[in-house]
């Protein structure tokens, strides 16, 4: 079984130009922002099960591809958005659950994430299981702000890094 | 009253949004949280959202107002109905005009019931 470092090295390196990246709280971020810094990320350092929903905000208002890296916790907590992502026919986003079945960050308490097979319930949505564990990365040395600043600059300047 | 400029709207029904709702292209949330967290997404690409509920969906953004909005200093406008009846209604009703300005939402507006 793969690491989250991994996996999310495995989504993130060969990215196609332009494309948008909404990470998830938590260790998601943090290893996105040490394997593949881009402008063109999004990290949510807050927002504790918004992945998705941002991501789709921002998927209805692009052409890009939006890709959105979340965990198993952060899926199930904002559970409409994975209906919500399917009703609207929202092809352009693709939705990457890492599942260890549990709340690494928290002390790796279980989610009921088994419950169901999560990629038949929507749409361009992968589920990619990973080792257990909160694992190690840095904390993301930009503030929200920041975040938001160089992400906005990215998408008015037209960037596609 | 909303704005004719807000041009990305995202909510969760209340009968007494049913008639805006109606008049408008909008998207129906789940969740007010997940109505948020769309808008949030919509002004990242530039778009000018406005988020509708009833008041007591905006007990379930807090989270996302105090742990996104203000530190991403990202600006959404609410649209909000206020409903002091019946009794469930009553605390948030009451109070929703002050949690907004404690939490820093700085554009809202209300559809009231009369007393």
């Amino acid at each position: 079984m793969t690491t989250r470092k991994d996996a999310i090295k495995m989504l993130t390196l060969k990215l196609n130009k332009g494309t948008i990246v909404v990470s998830s709280l938590g260790m998601t971020s943090r290893y996105l922002y040490a394997v593949n810094d881009r402008p063109l990320n999004f990290y949510l350092v807050g927002g504790m099960g918004s992945s998705l929903a941002v991501g789709i905000g921002i998927a209805l208002n692009t052409t890009r591809r939006v890709i959105v890296i979340s965990g198993d916790g952060d899926a199930l907590m904002s559970a409409g958005t994975i209906f919500q992502h399917k009703q609207l026919e929202i092809d352009n986003l693709w939705h990457f659950i890492l599942n260890n079945n549990e709340h690494a960050s928290t002390g790796g308490q279980s989610t009921c994430f088994g419950a169901i097979e999560y990629s038949s319930l929507s749409l361009n949505t992968v589920v990619i299981d990973i080792e257990k564990g909160k694992g190690d990365a840095p904390r993301i040395p930009l503030t929200g702000k920041q975040i938001k600043e160089r992400f906005v600059n990215a998408i008015s300047n037209n960037i596609s890094l | 009253m909303y704005d004719i400029k807000h041009d990305f709207l995202v909510g969760v029904p209340c009968s007494k949004l049913a008639k805006f709702i109606e008049e408008n292209d909008t998207i129906i949330a789940t969740r007010e949280d997940e109505a948020l967290g769309m808008a949030i997404g919509a002004k990242l690409m530039g778009k000018n959202p406005l988020v509708f509920m009833q008041d007591s969906g905006l007990g379930s953004c807090l989270t996302l107002i105090t742990s996104v909005m203000t530190p991403y200093d990202i600006n959404i406008d609410f649209f909000i109905s206020i409903r002091k009846k019946p009794p469930y209604h009553a605390v948030m009703g009451n109070i929703a005009r002050q949690l907004l300005e404690l939490v820093g939402i700085k554009k809202y507006s209300f559809i009231e019931e009369p007393e």
